[in-house]
């Protein structure tokens, strides 16, 4: 989708981007990465000739950018800055709908795509659409930007530091959000961010840069695993094993249950429900209602539902938010486990419902 | 306890309710202590000063007592509700006005041809102690907006109303328009018109140079400090500066002499003025276009827009308000410069005020000054107002 061929750019003499050569294929999410001053926002405006690089090619969709005109290419590709940048001037829905505006839709199919976006970034157009810029919150205003870049249905987005000025939590929260939602338009992305966590979240493809150098290019996974040299090692620190827990989801590794008899497994304690555990060596039973929701767990050993070894029946106080959900990456699923200080947890849904058990040895396996 | 908090200024020593303090006891002094008019043998003499009794004609002085008493209202909610205490503020400038009008009549009816009333200080002190108040009062959310325009509106034409219906006609600056009506009014239409020409001269011109600037930060050093310079010039130098070259001019180039233009008159005025007016616009467009948001910018140029779209889009509507105001400035600046321009025969509000001066008359000095003041208010208002509609919305 975009390709890059020996490009190079000098500002005044200093090199900013050397000799880069760099292929990002049609759905992938490639994370530009390194450190301050790398080139990384450079070669990412070399791609939307917001730059123009010195010598070398660039290639989107196969036809080099060079021939096309700066703003009808800018047209085609969203384009996030790191400011975020909204138009102080115009309402919300306003400047979600400037790309159209420029391409010259019809305005109510304009306003009806960006109501869309609105409610796809989870904000409710009849309280947004007429708000302007300064009445947002950054997380809002975050938003809004990415919302805006998409509005033209752009089969290619470029990012500069999207969440970068963002608090942590929200970071997170956006973080997710967007993962979500780029699962389901499936656009060609680049993104720049020295954030390396956000680099193992949300990419694909992660392209780590030094000196307007490219280091390595490759799947977050091997990045972790297999650093080429002392510098990605060092640059993913070393907490990387860590750092791949937190592209994994807790639903890819969970252990399925099966029931049990109930009776056997209560064993004459004055408690009732339907009991479930992992395929053994089982620690907990778990204790759910009727329809399957989550209440409690039996803490004992039983090794088969004929020789259950049952021990004492506890009630959960707040069974929803005790166990996991399998949206959850490993990474927080260890932080649980690790602050509980026990083996395992119960994997539920939004509803309650008990789904799986997810144990520390799953983790270890992944 | 539930009041105090919700009459937050009021109640309390702090805000608003100083203001209107202020501005209750200074009108209560005009009316009881100072003079409310002067009455002259003819429009030269210096005069006698008359107060609220010796001026008015029973029962005005009471009754205005007590009408500036039911103003005090104001200062506290509890007293009167905050709508009829503006109303007695405002409705006191017609009842004042007319009393006066009528007094002054019948202070003339025993006094010698010529003889002249002129407003004294008590009535001036008490018109601001009027604007004082109702500036604060208008300032108050309390009061519905209905109240506040209709209330204004009232009296306003009450006042037109007493001065159409000939109630001042017997006041020595009425008397000193009488004299002049026909020329009031052309001296009015050549002062808009001065003004006009030379603040759209200006712009003209300003706000394509301010742009310039804008677009090539390394000029501001060179073109501001040149209309810096151009601003300390006095005014009346600038005329007088602007004579003879013109004059060689309209000299070797007859066709300028066809046009109207000569050394003295209202072409070195509008030059002049036009000079005046460029240091403003040039340095709010500059200082509009600059504070357009680098950000904004590249969001621009990254959506896509040309050249021409990002200028149409979000260059202009950003810098739009701050443009505006300096063509305000401008505008503010030259209606009062323009009243100097009449000593160079421009014509103008001026006019009246250099034969007044010549002529040690008050009145007549006073009948080009506060056209003037009225003229920079109304152009203030109504740029301001042009100002508030681009800021609708977005920018705080």
């Amino acid at each position: 989708m975009i390709s890059l061929k020996n490009v190079h750019k000098a500002f005044e003499a200093a090199p900013a981007v050397r000799d880069l050569t760099l292929e990002i294929g049609l759905g992938e999410v490639c994370c530009l990465i390194g450190p301050s001053g790398c080139g990384k926002t450079t070669t990412l405006k070399m791609m939307n000739r917001m730059v123009e690089p010195s010598s070398g090619d660039i290639f989107v969709d196969g036809q080099p950018v060079g021939e096309i005109k700066p703003h009808l290419l800018r047209r085609k590709i969203g384009y996030v800055i790191q400011s975020i940048g909204l138009f102080p001037h115009m309402t919300v829905l306003q400047n979600i709908c400037i790309v159209p505006r420029l391409l010259k839709w019809d305005e109510s199919r304009a306003k009806k795509r960006g109501r869309e976006l609105l409610e796809l970034f989870s904000l409710d157009p009849g309280v947004f659409e007429a708000k302007y810029p300064h009445e947002l919150s950054g997380g809002q205003a975050q938003r809004i930007g990415v919302a805006r870049a998409l509005a033209a249905d752009p089969d290619i987005l470029l990012m500069d530091e999207p969440f970068g000025a963002l608090d942590p939590i929200t970071r997170t929260h956006l973080q997710v959000q967007f993962a979500s939602i780029q699962k389901e338009l499936g656009k060609t992305v680049v993104l720049v961010t020295h954030d390396v966590d956000e680099a193992v979240l949300l990419g694909s493809t992660v392209a780590l840069m030094n000196e307007g150098e490219l280091i390595q290019s490759d799947s977050p996974e091997r990045m972790l695993s297999r650093p080429k040299n002392d510098f990605v090692r060092r640059f993913f620190g070393a907490d990387r094993a860590l750092k791949r827990l937190s592209r994994l989801m807790v639903r890819d590794v969970m252990g399925g249950l099966r029931e049990l008899d109930a009776a056997a497994c209560f064993s004459g304690q004055p408690a009732s429900g339907r009991c479930f555990a992992v395929e053994e060596p089982a620690q907990i039973v778990w204790v759910t209602d009727e329809t399957g929701r989550l209440r409690g767990f039996l803490d004992g050993c039983p090794q088969s539902s004929e020789t259950a070894q049952p021990g004492g029946y506890r009630d959960l106080e707040d069974p929803l938010s005790y166990g996991l959900s399998g949206e959850t990456t490993l990474r927080a699923a260890l932080t649980r486990l690790i602050e509980e200080g026990i083996p395992c947890l119960p994997v539920v849904q939004e509803t309650g419902q008990l789904q799986g058990e997810l144990r520390l040895g799953d983790i270890l396996r992944a | 306890m539930k009041r105090l908090t919700m009459l937050p200024g009021v109640m309390t020593w702090s805000g608003v309710a100083k203001v209107r303090l202020l501005g209750w006891l200074l009108g209560l002094v005009a009316l009881v202590l100072l003079d409310l008019v002067l009455v002259r043998e003819n429009r030269l003499l210096p005069g006698n000063g008359l107060n609220l009794w010796q001026a008015l004609v029973q029962p005005w002085p009471p009754v205005l007592l007590v009408l500036w008493g039911l103003a005090g209202g104001c200062l506290s909610q509890r007293a009167w509700p905050l709508w009829a205490a503006l109303a007695a503020v405002l409705l006191f400038v017609p009842l004042l006005l007319s009393a006066t009008g009528q007094g002054a009549a019948l202070l003339l009816t025993d006094a010698p041809r010529g003889a002249r009333v002129s407003l004294g200080a008590g009535l001036w002190t008490m018109l601001f102690a009027v604007f004082v108040l109702a500036s604060d009062l208008f300032r108050d959310a309390r009061i519905r907006v209905f109240w506040r325009n209709g209330l204004l509106l009232a009296a306003g034409l009450w006042t037109i109303w007493v001065f159409a219906s000939g109630g001042l006609d017997q006041l020595s600056l009425i008397v000193e328009l009488s004299h002049r009506q026909d020329r009031f009014f052309q001296e009015m239409t050549n002062h808009l018109g001065i003004t006009a020409l030379s603040v759209s001269a200006s712009g003209l011109i300003g706000i394509p140079l301010g742009f310039a600037v804008s677009c090539f930060p390394g000029s501001r050093s060179k073109v501001l400090p040149v209309l810096n310079v151009i601003q300390t010039i006095p005014s009346l130098a600038l005329f007088g500066l602007l004579i003879a070259p013109l004059a060689l001019m309209v000299r070797y180039l007859p066709v300028l002499e066809r046009l109207g233009i000569q050394g003295i008159g209202w072409a070195p005025a509008v030059i002049a003025l036009t000079l005046y007016a460029l240091l403003p616009i040039v340095h709010n467009t500059y200082a509009g276009f600059d504070s357009v948001g680098s950000n904004a910018v590249e969001a621009g140029r990254g959506m896509g827009m040309s050249r021409l779209q990002l200028l149409r889009l979000v260059e202009l509507p950003l810098a739009l308000p701050v443009v505006l105001n300096g063509l305000r400035i401008a505008s503010v600046q030259n209606i009062g410069n323009t009243a100097v321009a009449a000593l160079i025969g421009a014509g103008g509000f001026g006019a009246f005020i250099f034969q007044g001066m010549g002529q040690a008359a008050s009145d007549l000095i006073l009948l080009g000054a506060l056209p003037t003041i009225g003229l920079a208010v109304a152009a203030d208002r109504v740029w301001q107002s042009l100002i508030d509609l681009t800021l609708a919305g977005g920018s705080q």
